[in-house]
């Protein structure tokens, strides 16, 4: 349950709200010319028959006046306060670490003003505040303490970075307190994680203007915490439950083995061991993504993954990673430690990728990495999603005996530059609907002329091998003595496997064709079998 | 040519004088009382029953009296067949006559009533006459009222002699709400010698709301071009009269013949056969035909008024528009062609198609290779209600073959279905497809030779 609070504040912070807009229609899933679309995560680029759509597992886009914008997530200067993001879906501004956020006619303004512990108050100070792209710092609020906001296209995320036990000698829990105006943005619950990956969930409480929650001190002087720790205390445009990415780490030390889900900037994989004191962990990620904006009845062609990458790993020369697709979303594990040890297996089962080879990485830096899951995708186009779960190929130590072999994706709450996209392309198929004209087109292109043409046509045929068959075919024809079946199977369809019985009863049925190829396979059908 | 007018004249006019002389030689109180041996001209004023037997009565007899009834006890009542046997009963301003059990042959008019109502006509003969019942205004007015039930007409037919016949099975003039009912009318044909011969298995003129029904009406011909004839003939002035129910077959001319003005009368299910037209409304207007069988008609509808032949979406049968190579597609497989034929928009394809929910038809060979054949037949729910489990039957002349898959018919949904079958040996087989599921149950057959 603590987890499940906190990966709803990842997900908001990931922002992978994904709003179904799409502009898909029958000339953008048989483009003549070039045409570009955009939707709230993606923008696509058709050509001929085929589309390149790439996909961002955050919200890239927004509408404004009628047009699609993309967000700037970035702070600037401005007269009024320290920082601000003037634009987008929401605007924020950041002045002596006063958050003022505001949509339309929603407002909300939050400040850190104390940590107090029994009679105890230390005094912050926000006087170091430092911009770099979407993020704000003000280092050393407290000694040992640093927040950062993050501008993210619906949620403003804020971290509280504790580096060193800063605690230690307190004898109550210390509390957080915030001065808080306006309730018009979505306060997510807050949520507490060490660097070895283990979390905590926070109890917020509001009272007149004041917004606090304490931190349990035992939790922060165990022995086994491994600093630096992170409060995160988000801020959403909105309350949405939106995909998820980030990873479930397996703690191997303990027995039964626990597991947690967590997002964060950077996804882990692989094992590792490192932190004060030493802990181990054994990490494996997962992105979901989007896939709305292409059509259901597609043929997918490529798939590229490009996301940086860094390698922490001291394992030589052979730190593969592999490519899974999901069988289930995240949201439909629960988040447990039942639930997260199942995703946690789904998350390397079944490779749809040929293994990134680690050993190419020289750098930090993007890397495309082909998904060989084309026929995984086309499955999962009718539910919109498709995830890629990332394992390490070696999870436990490596011959060499070093124990750490983590790789760190950069995930969609990172760094604006540095988020990964899923670049698809795909050859729009025909739908059912399409797939029926098509038909139609070919049987009227062929040399019956423009025969009449039944739609949704039963039969049932006993054959001369004394075989009983029977279904129901999209359209059906006939010319003189001779029978044309077609039947274009589309989603929950299924083939009839009816034979064709000589050259009187001709059976066609296909699958994943483009309106054109039906067409043309209609048409040569019915000529190749005139008599 | 003056001449020849002066003869045709002449001869009018004689006819004239003949029924004048028998009109003025026949008729109440110049008889006996009929009683149980009738003699020639009688008078039956009660209740009477004949002796069986065969009586030459040339000048017929009279009913006299009202509230009587007449039972020929299968008697014979015999004319000379020659223009001087006028009417062999005659019915004149009396009611409630009941006349039964009675042959009656060789006059010109075997039994006519005038100005009487509330009368019975049951079970009689009538052959050999010029026209066989006739109902008219009398000096009492119209004949009402009146039931003519269950009697045979058979090969009523002019005189020799006769310049200008009009041979009518019954006639119907100035008669209003009479009720023809399960008779017979066969055997009847218009000659000439010249044109103007007419025969008509029920001829109905200025009469309105008469129901004529269960008729069987057969072998209405004609002599030669100049002469018409037709099973049951409306007009002018007929209206407001139904003709229902009644099978027309054989009809030299018109199944249904309507001359205007008349207007408002139904025609429906009637089953017309073998005709020159089935329909035939001639200057006539808000006239209404449904549900009627037209089968191997030259023409269906003549209609050169403002006339339906549908009401609301159904019409008629038509045996020459009832597969896809006449035209007939029912796409939409409501047993209704999807094209109107000429008036009729809502034409059925099949033989009174408007009783049909489930129809097994167009059982057919479509494949002919050797001994090798495959057939092809359609099952077809016109029912707005989805039928499950039907099963089909398919009888090769060698075998059973029957289906194995459960098949679901969706309302008015069409199967098609196809069946191989290689016959071991040469010759003629009967190949009947059956389908039945769901309380219903359809046939089709047809021949084949291998």
């Amino acid at each position: 349950m603590q987890s499940a609070k906190r990966t709803g504040v990842a997900m908001l912070a990931l922002t992978t709200i994904v709003v179904a807009l799409l502009t898909y229609s029958l000339a953008s899933s048989q483009p003549s010319g070039p045409t570009t679309a955009f939707g709230p995560n993606w923008d696509r680029t058709c050509s001929g028959a085929a589309c390149t759509v790439t996909i961002y597992p955050f919200q890239k886009y927004y509408q404004e006046g009628g047009q699609w914008q993309e967000i700037n997530e970035d702070f600037q200067p401005c007269p009024s306060a320290d920082f601000c993001v003037p634009g987008n879906l929401y605007q924020a501004s950041l002045a002596n670490g006063s958050v003022s956020l505001s949509s339309g006619t929603r407002t909300a303004a939050f400040r850190l003003l104390a940590v107090r512990s029994g009679g105890t108050e230390l005094t912050l100070s926000y006087s170091s505040a430092g911009a770099n792209a979407n993020r704000v710092e003000y280092r050393s609020v407290l000694p040992g303490m640093d927040i950062t906001f993050s501008y993210l296209s619906r949620v403003l995320k804020e971290e509280i970075t504790i580096h060193a036990p800063l605690f230690s000698t307190f004898s109550d829990d210390p509390v957080f307190s915030y001065q808080l105006a306006n309730e018009g943005f979505f306060i997510e619950p807050p949520w507490i994680c060490d660097a070895a990956g283990e979390c905590q969930d926070l109890v917020p409480t509001i009272a007149g203007g004041t917004y606090s929650f304490s931190v349990p001190l035992a939790w922060l002087n165990n022995a086994s915490r491994v600093y630096p720790v992170i409060i995160d205390p988000s801020v959403s445009l909105d309350n949405q439950s939106v995909i998820f990415q980030g990873y479930v780490a397996r703690n191997p030390n303990v027995n039964p083995n626990t597991y947690v889900r967590q997002s964060a900037q950077s996804i882990r994989v692989g094992p590792f061991l490192g932190g004060f004191p030493t802990s181990r962990k054994i990490y494996r990620g997962v992105i979901e993504w989007n896939v709305s904006s292409i059509p259901d009845e597609s043929r997918i062609n490529a798939i590229i993954l490009t996301i940086r990458a860094n390698q922490v790993a001291n394992c030589p020369a052979n730190t593969n990673i592999s490519f899974q697709d999901m069988d289930l979303q995240m949201a439909s594990y629960p988040d447990t430690n039942a639930g997260n040890n199942l995703s946690f297996m789904d998350m390397a089962n079944l490779s749809i990728s040929q293994p990134f080879n680690w050993t190419n990485i020289t750098a930090i830096q993007f890397y495309n990495i082909t998904i060989r899951g084309e026929k995984h995708l086309e499955a999962r186009l009718p539910a919109d999603w498709f995830s890629t779960g990332m394992a390490s190929q070696i999870e436990n130590d490596c011959a060499a005996g070093a124990a750490t072999n983590e790789t760190r994706f950069d995930s969609p709450a990172a760094d604006p530059a540095n988020r990964p996209v899923l670049t698809i392309t795909y050859t729009p198929l025909a739908n059912e609907s399409e797939g029926r004209r098509a038909i139609e087109v070919g049987i009227n292109g062929s040399s019956l002329g423009s025969p009449r043409i039944r739609t949704d046509q039963q039969l049932y045929v006993l054959d001369q091998n004394a075989q009983h068959a029977m279904g129901t075919f999209d359209k059906f024809t006939k010319n003189a003595t001779q029978r044309w079946a077609f039947n274009y199977v589309t989603g929950n369809e299924s083939f009839t496997n009816i034979s064709s019985l000589f050259r009187t009863v001709n059976i066609w049925e296909n699958q994943s064709l483009t309106f054109d190829e039906i067409a043309t396979q209609v048409e040569t059908f019915i000529n190749s079998t005139k008599v | 040519m003056r001449e020849g007018c002066i003869v045709v004249l002449s001869a009018f006019f004689l006819i004239l004088n003949l029924i004048n002389f028998a009109y003025a030689t026949n008729g109440c109180g110049t008889g006996v009382e009929c009683g149980s041996l009738p003699t020639d001209n009688c008078d039956v004023t009660q209740n009477t029953v004949f002796s069986t037997g065969f009586y030459d009565l040339n000048s017929g007899i009279d009913i006299c009296a009202s509230n009587i009834s007449l039972n020929c006890n299968s008697s014979v009542l015999n004319g000379t067949g020659e223009l001087s046997a006028f009417i062999g009963i005659h019915v004149k301003n009396q009611s409630n006559i009941t006349i039964w059990n009675c042959n009656i042959q060789n006059y010109q008019i075997a039994l006519r009533l005038e100005g009487s109502s509330n009368d019975r006509i049951l079970n009689n003969s009538i052959s050999q006459n010029t026209q066989g019942i006739v109902l008219a205004e009398g000096a009492l007015g119209f004949s009402n009222n009146i039931i003519i039930q269950n009697n045979r007409l058979l090969n009523n037919r002019c005189f020799p002699l006769a310049p200008i016949c009009s041979n009518i099975g019954i006639r119907l003039s100035n008669s209003d709400n009479n009720t023809i009912i399960n008779n017979s009318i066969k055997s009847q044909y218009a000659e000439g010698p010249t044109s103007g011969g007419r025969s008509d298995g029920i001829d109905v003129r200025r009469s309105l709301n008469n129901t004529i029904m269960d008729n069987v009406i057969q072998n209405i011909s004609r002599i030669n071009s100049l002469t018409t004839s037709s099973s049951v003939r409306l007009g002018p002035q007929s209206h407001a009269n139904l003709i229902l129910n009644n099978t027309i077959l054989d009809i030299g001319n018109f199944g249904i013949e309507v001359i205007g003005p008349s207007s408002f009368n139904v025609f429906f299910n009637n089953t017309i056969v073998n005709t020159s037209y089935g329909v035939y409304l001639n200057s006539t207007e808000n006239n209404t035909a449904y549900h009627n069988n037209f089968i191997n008609n030259s023409f269906n509808l003549k209609d050169n008024g403002s006339n339906f032949f549908n009401i609301s979406d159904e019409g008629n049968y038509y045996s020459n528009y009832d597969e896809e190579t006449e035209g007939c597609f029912d796409e939409n497989v409501n047993g209704i062609c999807d094209a109107n034929l000429g008036n009729d928009h809502f034409p059925f394809c099949n033989l009174n198609g408007w009783t049909l929910d489930f129809d097994v038809r167009s059982l057919s060979v479509i494949n002919a290779t050797g001994t090798e054949r495959v057939f092809e037949f359609t099952i077809n729910n016109y029912a707005n209600l989805s039928l499950a489990n039907v099963s089909w039957s398919l009888e090769t002349g060698q075998d059973m073959k029957n289906s194995t898959l459960p098949v679901t018919l969706t309302p008015y949904e069409r199967l098609f279905v196809y069946v191989y079958h290689n016959y071991t040996a040469s010759g003629t087989y009967i190949v009947t497809a059956s389908a039945q599921g769901n309380g219903f149950r359809d046939v089709e057959s047809i021949v084949i030779i291998v």
